[in-house]
Formats: structure tokens, C-alpha cells, sequence
């Protein structure tokens, strides 16, 4: 079944291995000028929009392979009548389904995971020129492991929904429709909870800082309220007259993997769910009728 | 070796929309080819994707080959042959015998490259581009491959020219002859099955109108010709009167008074297929 399934997806595999090879080789040659220069306005000059768009590709990317290759990897086979060849032969459908799953769904996320992997260590002589930290958004999503885990997720739910709704075109629309809200949510509203975040009241904030939650405190550390329109001098002067500091609660730089791990384990959990979920579906949804 | 290659009982499948079989209960015998005969939305098709494990039956049990069709593939003994013989449009000839040959253990690589050869299909050419009939060849040649017990064609012949049809059914038929394998074959054209099966069964409307050996059908049937006036006698499938004459088929032996002759698979299939149509209307 693996040749079959391989034969049924090559083009599919191997378009998706292409793009990911392609935006490797230019992630290092990238890095290895990019590490040659020693202005720092050179690089955002020279490599400025490379970020922007790196950052664009690669945001979409995961969700586009993942429904590329999931997508028709059963919902055009039941489209075009085929897995009833496929499922009347001696073997049996759990091991139609697994095969085709591993042998289309493998390659392209260890080769996104790769790719993140890839990126962080790329990324790191352009870092004076991004914003914000690598667990800021959109840098954290596109480094380190969360982009094979991403891809993961967005493959298998197509494959799955592929197979419940036997249409290729509505399985890719309705894993987007599904994927985008759902990496916004884990963004904004897990992310920060991942560890309880440091609090300071201190102005500088280490280098990479991931700033989660601000308040405004009295000396005593209890909450206060502050208004910095009702000033009519400069604010930090106006806040130390009235006796209030600005505390806030950040994630340090150096949680980046620990939260890379988290948020993958995540993604991968879903993928996982939605699996089991398709290996019901192949016994008690794919019926002809 | 068991006599009865496939048997259901009281076998029913309810669509949202109605019945796809209501209670069936019937027997194929082993050795046998056995037509499946009825009009189009019968029930044949769902009869076969529930003895292949494509489908699930509401109630009613079937057993193929003495087996219960489990959610474990298709029964090993058994090769099935999809209405649109479904194959990889993209793989060529050679790439889907492999398929056939890795999906398949105890698969005869020499015998289905023999069957393709034989069909002149080349092998190097991509499913996609070959004909009608020539698909069926291939279709065919990966169904026999697996050298099956039971061999089920569902419709092989349907959107074949004459000629297509005549060799995929004499490709069938010698491979019979060879090998001594059950083949259930539906139709709902009459004519390509007369004289080729020997065993009936006439589904309509999702019910077992008529089954049995063929000869003894025949035997056990008359077409009776003769005057309107005349008394019917017992078991009349169906009566037509064209102007004075009656011309009736019945279950019975020869009828005196009557012209008596023994139907012909046609006659007899379209006289049950036709009665059951004007108690449904």
C-alpha cells in the first residue's frame, strides 16, 4: 500500500518538499550574507523586506501545504470513485487510510518542522532588525517547532474532513476557515498563559521581552489608577508626583523553546484528536451511499 | 469447498429516501454464473457493495463464501468489479497491475499481464486515455488477478459498444471455463446474459422476485398464446391481450386448449419485471 499511496501523492509530496527545499537554500545563503555585514542599517536595508515577506510565506504556508496535500488525499479519491477499487482489494480500509496518511502527511511535516528549525538558526544576524522578540508574533510562529506542528494539524484536519465531506475543494475551505481563527486564539489568549509571566516595575525590560500585562501600582505595590490624559506635565513626571509606577508582566526571552514546545505539543495533541477522529470516520462514515 | 458461495437472509437496506433492499433472502451456488438481473435502481448495486463490506446493511445478515463481510477489507476470495470500473486514471496499465499485485497477497502476476496482453491494452499507456472497453479489460484483468472464488461484475458491460461487449464477455467466460470460479453478473440489459448464466436472480424494487437455476425456470414456465376467452390457469405472472388473443406467462406445466412454449430467458425476466411494475403503479 505504500508504493500505491506514494504513486497516488507523489506530484502532491514532492511539489510541497520542492518549496520547502527552495526556501531552505535561501534561508542559509541569507544567514551567511547577512552574518558578513557589520552595519546594522546595511542589513535592514538589504534584508528589511526579505523579513516582511519571509515572515508573509511563511505564516501561510503551513495551512497551505497542510490542504494541498490533505485536502485531495481522499476527497478526490472519493471523488472519482476510486476508493472503491482501493477498498475491495485484500487489504483492509485501516490500512488504506494509515498509509495513505503517513506516506502523503511524513514528508511535508518533518520537512516544515525542519524548515523551523532551520529559520531559527537563519534568523538570528537579521534579529536587529525585527521587532519585537522571538515570541512576539508572527516570529515565534515561524520558528523552532511550531511550524511542523502547524502543518501537522492543518494536513490531518483536511485529510479528515476530506473524508467525511468527499469533496477536495470544500475540505481545503473549511481546514482554512477553521485553521486562521483558531492560531489568532492560541496567540492572544493561551500563549501568555504558557508560564506565569516575570513582573517588574523596572522601565528597561530585558532584550526580547515578550511584555504580556501592565498595570499601574502605588509604592505599596497596590493598584492604583492612573490617567495620563489628566497630566499637564510630562507623564514619568506626572506619575512620580502622584506616586504611581507602571508594572509589567513580561515573558523572557530565553522561555522561547519551553513555549515552542508547549504550543507544538498542542498542535500536535489536535492533530492526534483529529486522526482518531478520521480512523471512526473510515469504519463508520465511508460508506458509498 | 463450499456449495453456496454467497447467501443472505431477510437482508434489508434503508436509504433516508426508501429501501435499497427489503428482505431478501436468497442463495448463489458455488461454481455457478449467476446474472442479477432487475431494472435500473433495483437494488443491484447496493446487493454487491454490501457483500464486498463497501456498505453496511440496516438488518439481515449475508454470508460470502461462508463468511460474514467484516470491517477487516474485502473478503481475500472474493474480487469485485465496481459499475464504473473505478482505477487510477493517472497510473498506467503496468503501474496499476503493481497496485493490484502490493494491495493483494496471493496475487498471479503472470496471469493478469496474460489477461492484459490478451485484451491488446499496451502497458505503457496511462488509464486515463484507454477506451471503454479496453478499461474493462484492465478492470477485469485486476479483478482475476487476485484469483478469486467469487467474482462479482457489476454492470461490466454497461457503456460498451457490441463488439466491446461480446470480448469482455467472452474474456469472462473462458476464464470460468478455466479456473471453475463463481461469477455474479448484473445486467439490466437481458439479451448480453442469455446463454451465459445459469443461475437467476431478479431483484425489483428492492425485493427477490424470482431466482433459481435457469433450465428449471424455463422448464417450470410456460408461455401460453391463445384466445381471451379461455380460462387462466393458476400461477400467471402476467396476461396481455392484443384484440382477441391472450398471450400469458404462468408458472405451470402445459395447459391444454392453450399454444404452450417454453419462454426464453428474455420473456421470462420481462414478464416478472413487468408485473411487479403494474402492481407498483
Amino acid at each position: 500500500m505504500t508504493w500505491v499511496a506514494w504513486r497516488q501523492q507523489r506530484l502532491q509530496i514532492l511539489l510541497g518538499l520542492c518549496v520547502i527545499a527552495g526556501l531552505a537554500a535561501v534561508m542559509t545563503v541569507v544567514r551567511f550574507d547577512a552574518q558578513s555585514i557589520t552595519d546594522e542599517r546595511l542589513v535592514d536595508e538589504r534584508y528589511g523586506t526579505y523579513v516582511n515577506y519571509l515572515r508573509l510565506v511563511l505564516l501561510a504556508l503551513p495551512v497551505l501545504l497542510g490542504v494541498f496535500i490533505g485536502g485531495p488525499l481522499f476527497g478526490r479519491e472519493i471523488e472519482h470513485g476510486t476508493h472503491v477499487f482501493s477498498l475491495t482489494q485484500s487489504i483492509g480500509r485501516t490500512r488504506w487510510w494509515a498509509s495513505k496518511i503517513v506516506v502523503a502527511g511524513l514528508p511535508v511535516i518533518v520537512g516544515m518542522t525542519l524548515l523551523g528549525l532551520l529559520n531559527s538558526w537563519a534568523s538570528a544576524p537579521l534579529r536587529a532588525v525585527m521587532f519585537g522578540g522571538r515570541l512576539v508574533t508572527p516570529t515565534f510562529e515561524i520558528e523552532g517547532l511550531t511550524l511542523g506542528a502547524y502543518t501537522a494539524l492543518a494536513f490531518t484536519l483536511s485529510a479528515t474532513i476530506g473524508l467525511l465531506v468527499r469533496n477536495t475543494l470544500a475540505a481545503m475551505v473549511i481546514t482554512v476557515v477553521a485553521y486562521v481563527p483558531l492560531i489568532g486564539l492560541v496567540g492572544n489568549a493561551l500563549r501568555p498563559a504558557y508560564a506565569v509571566p516575570v513582573t517588574s516595575t523596572d522601565d528597561k525590560m530585558p532584550a526580547g521581552a515578550w511584555i504580556v500585562s501592565s498595570s499601574y501600582v502605588d509604592a505599596a505595590g497596590n493598584p492604583a489608577s492612573f490617567s495620563p490624559a489628566a497630566c499637564t506635565t510630562g507623564i514619568p513626571e506626572c506619575m512620580r508626583t502622584q506616586g504611581v509606577v507602571r508594572r509589567v508582566g513580561f515573558q523572557p526571552d530565553d522561555r522561547f523553546w519551553s513555549f515552542q514546545a508547549i504550543e507544538a505539543g498542542l498542535f500536535v495533541a489536535l492533530a492526534a484528536l483529529v486522526v482518531v477522529a478520521g480512523a471512526w470516520a473510515v469504519h463508520h462514515r465511508l460508506r458509498m451511499a | 469447498m463450499t456449495t453456496i458461495a454467497l447467501d443472505a437472509t431477510a437482508l434489508t437496506m434503508r436509504y433516508r429516501r426508501g429501501w435499497g433492499l427489503r428482505d431478501c433472502t436468497f442463495e448463489l451456488p458455488a461454481g455457478r454464473i449467476s446474472a442479477l438481473i432487475g431494472p435500473n435502481g433495483a437494488g443491484k448495486s447496493t446487493l454487491m457493495r454490501i457483500a464486498t463490506g463497501l456498505q453496511r446493511q440496516t438488518s439481515g445478515e449475508i454470508r460470502v463464501l461462508g463468511q460474514v463481510p467484516g470491517k477487516h477489507g474485502a473478503n481475500r476470495r472474493l474480487a469485485f468489479l465496481g459499475q464504473d470500473k473505478p482505477l487510477f486514471k493517472a497510473f498506467t496499465v503496468e503501474e496499476m497491475l503493481r497496485a493490484g499485485a502490493k494491495l493483494n497477497p496471493g496475487w498471479d502476476d503472470q496471469y493478469a499481464q496474460r489477461l492484459v496482453r490478451e485484451a491488446d491494452v499496451p502497458f505503457g499507456a496511462k488509464i486515463g486515455t484507454l477506451s471503454g472497453g479496453q478499461r474493462t479489460r484492465v478492470a477485469l484483468a485486476i479483478a482475476m488477478g487476485r484469483r478469486p472464488e467469487l467474482v462479482m461484475l457489476d454492470e461490466p458491460l454497461a457503456d460498451l459498444d457490441p463488439i466491446a461487449r461480446q470480448e469482455v464477455m467472452h474474456a469472462v467466460l473462458a476464464e470460468v471455463a478455466e479456473t471453475g470460479m463463481t461469477v455474479l453478473l448484473s445486467s439490466h440489459v437481458i439479451a448480453d446474459l442469455d446463454g451465459v448464466c445459469d443461475h437467476l436472480l431478479l431483484l425489483a424494487d428492492g425485493q427477490v422476485r424470482l431466482q433459481g437455476d435457469v433450465e428449471d425456470l424455463l422448464t417450470q414456465h410456460r408461455v401460453l398464446v391463445g384466445s381471451r376467452e379461455l380460462v387462466l390457469p393458476d400461477g400467471v405472472v402476467e396476461a396481455r391481450t392484443t384484440g382477441r388473443q391472450a398471450t400469458v406467462l404462468a408458472r405451470t406445466s402445459d395447459v391444454p386448449g392453450w399454444d404452450n412454449n417454453e419462454p426464453s430467458l428474455e420473456e421470462l425476466a420481462l414478464a416478472y419485471l413487468r408485473s411487479t411494475r403494474k402492481v407498483a403503479a
